[in-house]
């Protein structure tokens, strides 16, 4: 509607030029409805361009008209006369322009829109979009390293996050999300979202719509640096989780990613149904929890017979979603070997699975009771996130559990955890590949984190931690000590 | 896991949100089962039985003895049992958490009682010949806001109370009840009733007297047709009574008087009737000396009790009248009295003859009294003084007398509420006010045109135009906003407007046009969706679902693009749009603080807190310097300490570092320029000439008054000039451009000459030139500070053939340059800001006064008693970088007795020569009179990322230089 009124204005501007000629000699205006070719395309400087932080006037940090200097990199606000950007392009003799919001370019001072193809790749670079086409070949065609501005090849995807000074718990976990293929897809369309009703004032969409931008950049296969500062994203994080998760702090990922889930699930107006968004979509799976009180240990056998036989000692059946599943790692042994070197143990994956066969039981121990609980998994969601419990916390300090997890990379047969009755009509869908792996090194709170992501389009595992990365075996990847994995359903399994 | 709101399988099991709500840290939701067999304790063991061998009349089994009642029994079925580890938090934190919740002001939640229908209101709002759109104005602490509260306990009965306490119903900050002073303007809605007992809908702005608040004035001013301008009685005319009076009468608001407080002259002051009288006269008379200084010849300002457009109040005790609203209390008791013409005789030099029973202009007799005194004042000191002296004995027969019913439980309480219940029934309720508001405050569709033309930037032809002169409700939508208000947890602003015609609906999609909105540029304006719309009662809301023209509305939902005012039309609008003229104040922003936060992550945070108290103060700005400090400007320091306050507390929540305060900075020149200065654009084809030398002492204040508008046409500007500051027509008629804007105090001039310089090509680049030399006065060369008070002359222009040799990219950049240059040929000086000091002080602190200005380099320019008090006024003026703590100095070395408001007055040249290289500026040593200029500019360019000098090559040309090399001035300037 802004659009039809500025015409209607120009074109009486234009009606008006030729009544007086005499006029527009005398007095040129500075505004001129026509588009110019631009004399100054070449001091555009692409290597200075970083559009990933927030989109703030760097004088009057205002959110409003703000325009970013092709040449120096910076933000500005406004355009007319006694503007800011107005002010940078006379002072530095700066000349083009592009307004961050409606993607247009211009040449200050003269103030005229320049149209000119060859800034379209600017234009990609703030706001990349992906049409469904694009989107359906990401997985299946044999994929094009970019080349950067300064001449670095990248593969989209696979690109590195800023560290900026420790979230790398955040990077790993926005780099295994960004291999989700259909949270991925979701979230590279903008138009998936946009029909979201919000009511007025609904800040905390502001997360859904970073995200999607991260996305987007991420994937971006004409991105003028390889990597990305995921800066307005985390901004976001740490103004809606009340600086739980901050930037200067390390957290832990697996509460990060509980965190983002479920605010990322409410923001697109989820509820307790299955299918109310994308994520329960695809991390939502379902379970029965028998539980069963004991009877205290010191009673006798008659006593504790005739207990066995109230209700309050019989087994009680809980129906449970859940997002991710925890396994238990054995405790470490407390005693080094003959050679007196500490043993580093390793534990088959199905072992730690075996926790959900139905039928394996676990104690819980409170105050007044101690219970004894099964697990018996009921529906098996398209993805399925492992959370490899490592760390404890006693009454002195956090301690870490090095207990190395042998799994395999491909075909890991769930169905051994599924519930009887279900395997019968669910026995071809229960085997699931690993596309995501993050690791944790070092010590409790001084370690690092990394990530082992699949690129499913070239079959290639790559190693990422913050700007890094690297090319990785996949057989490397099972010695490292996991601590969150993602696997996804084969699709054409036999 | 540590998390306390999700479980072992990722499911939200924390408190239930609602959608809508944020995100927050609980410790509810804990599991209550630890799957970690290290966190559970030891169950204590069953102490054996120790009465087994005892004599029982039952045999109680060992399993079924209890030794304590379970949880289940005390707490009932909904406890949970929660284990909790070992210091799993700190010892000084409780178990459980209180839920916090931030809270500001005082709100109401519900809707008030009063004494008429929403309904009525909402029909009264639909008739805009019956509604009144006043604001109350006036010095610190003169009764507005306690004025308001009696309007607000006639008719809201539940604020009927006999508390001695004040109510300040419109103080709703905490900061404001804390401080007992106003801080924000506050509108409240209600309808009252004249003297016939005809009801009108009062827009009623309660403003802050604090000159430091003026802006909230400013803003209060905008939405209102006229003001009451408070006096306190004992006071007398003020330094804010005085400058709220002026800028009333450039505002082009209607003015009337309330001359509130005069309890004070009978209670505290105790004087004499007769001279009660004098004091009130002198003050009116004072008022109306203000309004022929300051009025325009032909608008015939004139305030007098007589005319009715004087009230006299005591809002403490809850009675105001007017001469016809006393006179119609003797038309109620007593027969066969006409009140109107009665009330013409109640003020003056009228004396009333008993004898013959006539009033006349000469004294009967030697003890005869002025009407005023006999029928006015008396009987209220008769009042009064029984009241305060006489309750146990006359009162009860003077009551009754008078038909004034006491019962006996209020007659036994304290004076005070006694009082202002006597007076309030003896001399009814509001009504005087009611009707001079009516009578001298016109209304919104009367007061239409006048308040149209003075406001609106578009041209006075058009439907929108005609729509708005006659308050069309059917009309276009105009509204202009000049308020904003946070809502109660500060996230998000409702925005105050005035409909200036058409019908406001909730939910509706308007445009919303920003202040730097033209034609030409767009960019400013954003279409969004109105959400709820109320009507304002400071205290709570009443919500309506449209609001027609001349009313004011509180609206939601369109706060987001709009910094300080806004113009609001519908989508759809076949003219072209224009915007409703900013805010024009009555003073500055001259202090300065940086602030950065003590957690640099917490950044954002305190970004987005400085937007939003960008949004809540009308004055204050903030902006970033090159070093990267974040500055903001204030009017004084109680306003930037209520800025910080709401910084700190309302809009972050983050612990904030503060810089000492400095001040804003002016440049200017004291000579003409010692040669022609001249610049070439980078591509070698344009070359301007620019000489600079000060403008005539009082230009530069009427530029910036609107005394003279760059917008008239050549023959005005140059009758102007000519006749007031004796300027040839030529030059007049040659004035380009004022800088740096159009009401900035520099002047550009054409002085080139025909036979010398192509006009036509020097015309085209007219307005390349005006936006360089209002460029380079918004930022002069000596600490980019803005220029003032300089007069640019171009006296040779080359300007090339090809317009794309002459575009703005090449003649802007030079421009600047060569004004530059032109003003550092001539002397350059800084100015800072001085304040007028005014200081209330008794007679023996006077000398204290005295001491400590000098010690801060000020000087006093009047010291005068107060007449018919013991307090003597002092004025005085100030530099503001040595005003801070200045009112605590003042404190301290009066024991608490002196009291002063400082206010910025007028730009003054530090002494010395900020350009003098000779002087070393050693750190922590104050520097003597002359050295102060170039203090000033070193430590304001270090503070902003500058170089440590000014330096010729930046501003210079080659050829230029070695024209200064030749006319060997070069050694006197650094390189």
């Amino acid at each position: 509607m802004a659009q039809t009124q500025a015409p209607a204005a120009k074109r009486m501007k234009l009606e008006k030029t030729p009544a007086n000629p005499v006029e527009e000699d005398e007095t040129p205006s500075v505004f001129n409805p026509k588009y110019r070719v631009c004399p100054y395309l070449d001091t555009i400087n692409r290597n200075l361009l970083d559009f990933d932080f927030e989109k703030l006037c760097s004088i009057s940090l205002t959110r409003i008209n703000v325009y970013a200097c092709l040449v120096c990199g910076k933000y500005f606000q406004g355009r007319g006369t006694n503007t800011h950007a107005y002010t940078h392009s006379v002072g530095e003799a700066h000349h083009v322009f592009l307004n961050l919001h409606t993607l247009r370019f211009y040449c200050l001072p003269d103030n005229y829109e320049i149209i000119d193809s060859s800034l379209d790749d600017i234009k990609y670079v703030l706001n990349p979009t992906f049409t469904r086409q694009e989107i359906s070949k990401l997985d299946q065609l044999q994929p094009k390293h970019s080349r950067t501005v300064d001449g670095v090849l990248y593969l989209p995807g696979v690109v590195g996050l800023n560290n900026i000074k420790a979230n790398d718990y955040c990077n790993v976990v926005l780099h295994a999300l960004s291999h989700v293929g259909p949270l991925r897809d979701y979230f590279l369309q903008k138009q998936s979202y946009a029909h979201v009703v919000r009511p007025p004032g609904d800040s905390v969409f502001t997360l859904v719509q970073r995200f999607g931008e991260l996305m987007r950049k991420m994937w971006n296969p004409r991105n003028f640096k390889s990597h990305v500062s995921p800066h307005e994203m985390l901004q976001a994080v740490v103004l809606w989780s009340s600086k739980r998760f901050q930037i200067t702090e390390q957290g832990d990922p697996i509460d990060f990613l509980s965190w983002f889930l479920n605010t990322l699930h409410r923001a697109l107006k989820g509820n307790k149904h299955p299918n109310s968004s994308i994520l329960y979509k695809i991390f939502l799976g379902e379970m029965k929890i028998y539980t069963r009180k004991m009877p205290p240990v010191e009673l006798d056998d008659a006593a504790k017979a005739q207990l066995l036989a109230t209700e309050e000692y019989k087994d009680q059946v809980e129906d449970k979603n859940f997002i991710y599943l925890t396994c238990d790692l054995p405790p470490p042994p407390l005693f080094t070997d003959e050679f007196r070197e500490n043993i580093i143990p390793q534990v088959n994956l199905y072992q730690l699975l075996s926790k959900f066969n139905g039928t394996a039981e676990k104690e819980y121990k409170t105050y007044k009771a101690n219970f004894m609980k099964r697990f018996e998994i009921t529906r098996l969601p398209q993805f399925i996130i492992l959370y490899i419990k490592r760390f404890t916390k006693n009454t002195f300090f956090l301690e870490k559990n090095p207990t190395i997890v042998n799994f395999p990379i491909k075909h890991v047969d769930f169905g051994d955890i599924l519930g009887m009755r279900q395997r019968d009509k669910d026995v071809k869908d229960t085997k699931y590949n690993l596309v995501a792996n993050i690791v944790h090194d070092g010590d409790p709170k001084k370690g690092t984190y990394r990530a082992h992501i699949l690129h499913k389009a070239n079959g290639q595992w790559y190693e990422m931690q913050d700007l890094h990365v690297t090319e990785i075996l996949p057989q490397m990847i099972t010695l490292t000590e996991s601590y969150i994995q993602i696997y996804e359903r084969c699709p054409n399994s036999s | 896991m540590d998390s306390d709101l999700y479980d072992e399988f990722g499911n939200y099991i924390g408190p239930d949100l609602d959608s809508d709500e944020e995100d927050e840290q609980s410790i509810y939701g804990q599991p209550d089962v630890q799957d970690d067999p290290e966190d559970a304790m030891d169950e204590d063991e069953v102490e054996p039985q120790e009465d087994e061998d005892k004599e029982v009349t039952a045999v109680v089994l060992h399993e079924d003895k209890r030794y304590y009642p379970s949880a289940v029994e005390v707490y009932g079925p909904d406890v949970e049992t929660i284990v909790q580890e070992e210091d799993a938090q700190p010892l000084d934190k409780p178990l459980i958490e209180p839920v916090k919740k931030l809270k500001f002001q005082i709100k109401e939640q519900d809707m008030q009682e009063t004494t008429y229908d929403m309904e009525f209101m909402a029909d009264l709002m639909d008739t805009p010949p019956l509604i009144r759109n006043v604001a109350l104005v006036g010095h610190l602490h003169h009764g507005k806001t306690t004025f308001v509260d009696c309007l607000i306990r006639q008719t809201h009965p539940q604020f009927e109370t006999m508390e001695e306490r004040q109510l300040r119903y419109t103080d709703t900050l905490f900061t404001e009840q804390e401080r007992g002073c106003s801080i924000k303007a506050t509108p409240v809605t209600l309808v009252l009733q004249d003297v016939k007992q005809k009801s009108y809908l009062l827009n009623i702005f309660d403003t802050p007297g604090h000159v430091n608040f003026s802006d909230e004035a400013t803003a209060a001013m905008r939405m209102s047709d006229g003001v009451v301008l408070f006096i306190d009685a004992a006071e007398g005319v003020m330094l804010n009574t005085e400058r709220l009076l002026k800028h009333a009468v450039q505002e082009r608001q209607a003015i009337t008087v309330c001359i509130n407080k005069i309890d004070r002259l009978i209670l505290e002051l105790k004087l004499p009737p007769q001279d009660a009288y004098f004091k009130l006269k002198h003050i009116v008379e004072e008022v109306n000396g203000l309004l022929s200084t300051y009025g325009a010849p032909d608008d015939n300002l004139l305030v007098s009790p007589i005319l009715g457009n004087v009230c006299f109040a005591s809002s403490l005790y809850g009675f105001c009248f007017t001469l016809k609203s006393f006179a119609k209390l003797y038309a109620d008791t007593y027969e066969g009295v006409a009140y109107l013409d009665f009330a013409k005789r109640l003020w003056g030099d009228m004396y009333f003859n008993s004898k013959t029973r006539k009033f006349s202009k000469k004294q009967p007799h030697n003890s005869a009294q002025r009407s005023f005194v006999e029928f006015i004042l008396e009987p209220m000191y008769k009042l009064i003084a029984q009241v305060v002296g006489d309750v146990d004995t006359t009162l009860s027969d003077t009551l009754a007398e008078l038909n004034v019913r006491v019962s006996k439980e209020e007659m036994k309480s304290n004076i005070r509420p006694l009082l202002r219940l006597v007076c309030n029934r003896f001399m009814g309720d509001c009504s005087g006010f009611v009707d001079m508001c009516v009578e001298h405050i016109k209304s919104p569709l009367e007061n239409a045109k006048r308040k149209v033309d003075h406001i609106y930037t578009g041209p006075k032809e058009g439907d929108i135009y005609r729509d708005m002169i006659s308050c069309n409700q059917y009309g276009t939508l105009m509204v202009h906003s000049s308020k904003m208000y946070p809502n109660d947890d500060c996230t998000f602003f409702q925005v105050l407007a005035r409909i200036v015609s058409g019908t406001l609906h909730a939910g509706q999609e308007v445009r919303v046009l920003g202040e730097n909105y033209t034609l030409q540029d767009e960019e400013d304006s954003r279409i969004l969706q109105v959400g709820r719309l109320w009507v304002f009662e400071s205290r709570y809301k009443v919500e309506l679902n449209r609001v027609p023209a001349g009313n004011w509305v509180l609206i939601e939902g369109i706060d987001q693009c709009i910094v300080k005012t806004s113009t609001i039309v519908d989508i759809n609008v076949p003219e072209d749009l224009y915007i409703f003229r900013p805010l024009k104040f009555n003073t500055q922003s001259i202090i300065k603080i940086a602030v950065e936060p003590v957690n640099p992550s917490e950044l954002p945070k305190m970004l987005d807190g400085l937007r939003k108290v960008n949004k809540s103060y009308p004055l204050l700005s903030t902006r970033v310097e090159e070093s990267g400090e974040h500055v903001i400007l204030g009017t004084g320091e109680l306003y930037l300490d209520c800025v910080m306050h709401d910084l700190r507390k309302m809009y972050s929540e983050i612990d904030i570092k503060v810089a000492d305060p400095v001040v804003a900075f002016c440049e200017t020149v004291v000579e003409t320029s010692s040669l022609k200065c001249f610049a070439e654009t980078p591509n070698k084809k344009n070359k301007i000439t620019m000489i600079s030398e000060p403008l005539e002492k009082g230009l530069a204040e009427d530029i910036e008054n609107g005394t003279v508008c760059i917008n008239w046409n050549k023959k005005r500007i140059g009758e102007f000039f000519q006749v007031n500051y004796d300027w040839d027509l030529l030059a007049a008629r040659s004035i380009w451009a004022f800088g740096p804007d159009s009401t900035g105090p520099n002047i550009l001039v054409d002085d080139t000459l025909p036979s010398e310089v192509d006009k036509n090509l020097l015309t085209a680049v007219k307005d390349s030139i005006v936006q360089g030399f209002q460029w380079g006065t918004r930022e002069g060369p000596l600490c980019e500070e803005p220029i003032r008070n300089v007069k640019f002359k171009i006296l040779d222009g080359v300007i090339a053939n090809e317009a794309l040799h002459r575009g703005g990219g090449q003649i802007i950049p030079t421009a600047r340059r060569v004004a530059y240059s032109a003003f550092l040929m001539a002397t350059p000086r800084l100015m800072e800001p001085y304040l007028f000091v005014e200081v209330q002080a008794p007679a023996d602190c006077v000398s204290a006064v005295y001491t400590v200005l000098a010690r801060r380099r000020g000087h006093v320019t009047q010291d005068a008693p107060v007449s018919g008090s013991p307090i003597y006024t002092i004025k005085a003026f100030i530099p503001a970088i040595d005003s801070f703590g200045f009112e605590t100095d003042l404190r301290t070395h009066t024991q608490g007795q002196a009291f002063c408001l400082s206010v910025f007055h007028h730009w003054q040249i530090v002494p010395g020569d900020p350009l003098d290289k000779s002087i070393i500026i050693r750190p922590l040593e104050p520097q003597q009179a002359s050295h102060l200029a170039r203090e000033f500019m070193i430590k304001t360019r270090r503070r902003k990322g500058l170089s440590e000098d000014v330096s010729i090559n930046k501003f210079f040309d080659d050829p230029m230089l070695l024209e200064l090399a030749r006319q060997d001035v070069l050694i006197n300037y650094p390189l």
